[in-house]
């Protein structure tokens, strides 16, 4: 009964939240004069391009703390103890949130507010849509390894740190790669989306919307094919791969 | 640790998986060298019991042990007891046959590379440790030329005796058996109980057995675990012929369970 009131207290302060960041945007980012080209954002091309590539230090950096984090909290945190099931909760809820709403955040942040604010809120905007799916699919891989593999490296007199690093590691790589793979190709589309969208508003009197630039394709093609790499370290057939992919 | 004529002792052993209470008051002696079976219907708590013995319950960790666990005259929950140390000298088979997925050879010298300081066994020391293993657990003939074979690609026996070689070269002093033959067929089944048959001057048994023709055949003594308390200990086969408990009683003449 605790725990379902917990749940629900939980979920009503992010929506809260939720509705308190969507009022923010409709304050100011959905103005309509917001839209104008001199408004949304005094940045070329290139700067930001730059941004974009000077993010991919944190994208590595959330990845690898999102997976040492995340068999830390399943290995070590008792499953039965308050923190786990609070951070638990919370990386279920974030990570199952749609990519589509991450990409608007990211939008929002990389060229409605580019230069309006600092490079922590990139990053922080990277890492929110980075971290909670690497978290999430990592703890799902540590937690599919067959536990006689523990139960063997345990009896025969492993220490835990051991047994975890060289055994169930290991053994869960492949889940956790898909989990990196997803989470890759999460930020490349998004990258791409950016830029897709940057070039739209920057040319949107010329009506062309074929006029893409070419590190667009470069990061949606990457998303693609980090996409299929999860599939495929998700044990799926070839034929799955592709029709999951065309569908 | 010093051997005396039981390898395991528990005073007023109870466990608790976070508010249920899996073992109530549990006072056992277990006899040196000798297979010792625990019986009775599922959930009494025979496995709960035989994990303590090498405190492999730990891991789950809404566990709760109060009493005491004697193994081979110590403490085992003494502040200086290595827990590494414990697992060495107490083995453990389970109930599915679980050889890591490498070699038959890596198989078997694993638990000894990692109690040994790092590359101090020589090849020829290894060959040799792997070919006592195996040749105590009747493998031998059937694996010396499978040695690099991935011990996951053999049959079932061959795989749950592997686990019984595995312990040998840590020279465990009492092995526990988690219903070791539930997963083979009768070939298996009889495979390993002659291997315990032979091993079991050298090595303390204590097995868990839902096969109650098994724990005939297999041990010395025998005790009958119910909801978590342990009913009758004796010669396992005056336990069968003439239960002093009427709950052996209803169990062992079949009337229950």
């Amino acid at each position: 009964m605790s725990s379902l009131f917990f749940h629900c207290l939980t979920f009503t302060a992010l929506l809260l939240a939720l509705f308190l960041i969507l009022d923010n945007r409709h304050d100011s980012a959905l103005e309509e004069n917001d839209l104008t080209t001199q408004e949304i954002s005094t940045d070329s091309f290139y700067d930001l391009q730059e941004k974009i590539n000077s993010m991919l230090p944190i994208l590595i950096g959330s990845i690898l703390i999102g997976i040492v984090f995340a068999v830390l909290l399943q290995e070590w945190l008792a499953r039965e103890s308050w923190t786990y099931r609070i951070f638990d909760f919370i990386m279920v809820i974030l990570a199952g949130i749609p990519s589509v709403f991450y990409g608007l955040i990211c939008i929002y942040y990389f060229i409605f507010k580019s230069g309006r604010v600092s490079y922590l809120t990139h990053s922080l905007t990277v890492v929110l849509l980075t971290m909670p799916i690497t978290i999430q699919s990592t703890q799902y891989a540590v937690k599919s390894v067959d536990v006689s593999i523990r139960e063997a490296v345990y009896a025969l007199g492993v220490k835990k740190s051991r047994a975890i690093t060289q055994h169930v590691i290991p053994h869960a790589f492949s889940g956790i790669m898909s989990g990196v793979y997803t989470a890759v190709s999460r930020s490349f589309f998004v990258a791409g989306l950016i830029l897709v969208t940057f070039a739209w508003i920057q040319t949107a009197h010329s009506r062309d919307p074929f006029n893409i630039p070419k590190n667009a394709y470069v990061f949606l093609i990457a998303a693609l094919l980090c996409s299929l790499g999860a599939s495929f370290l998700n044990r799926k057939t070839v034929p799955n791969v592709l029709s999951s992919f065309v569908l | 640790m010093e051997a005396n004529n039981y390898s395991i002792e528990t005073e007023n052993l109870s466990l608790w998986y976070g508010d249920f209470q899996a073992l109530i008051d549990v006072s056992v002696k277990i006899p040196d060298g000798k297979i010792t079976s625990l019986i009775g219907p599922s959930g009494c708590g025979k496995t709960t019991l035989l994990r303590c013995f090498n405190r492999v319950n730990e891991r789950y960790g809404n566990v709760t042990t109060k009493g005491e666990i004697n193994i081979l005259g110590k403490n085992i929950y003494d502040p200086d007891v290595s827990l590494l140390e414990l697992r060495k000298t107490v083995g453990m088979v389970f109930q599915r046959p679980n050889p890591l997925p490498i070699s038959v050879y890596d198989n078997i010298l694993f638990g000894l590379r990692i109690h040994s300081p790092f590359r101090s066994l020589s090849r020829a020391a290894s060959d040799e440790i792997v070919e006592d293993a195996l040749t105590s657990v009747f493998l031998w003939d059937d694996l010396k030329d499978k040695l690099k074979t991935k011990a996951t690609s053999l049959q079932l026996e061959q795989q749950q005796k592997l686990c019984i070689a595995r312990l040998l070269p840590l020279k465990p002093q009492i092995i526990l058996m988690d219903e070791p033959c539930s997963a083979l067929d009768a070939k298996g089944t009889l495979a390993v109980e002659e291997l315990m048959d032979v091993l079991s001057g050298s090595y303390t048994f204590l097995i868990v057995t839902h096969n109650m023709a098994q724990a005939r055949r297999v041990s010395t003594e025998c005790i009958y675990m119910f909801l978590g308390e342990l009913i009758e200990h004796r010669e396992t086969q005056a336990l069968f012929d003439d239960p002093e408990h009427p709950k052996t009683a209803d169990y062992v003449q079949m009337r229950y369970g």
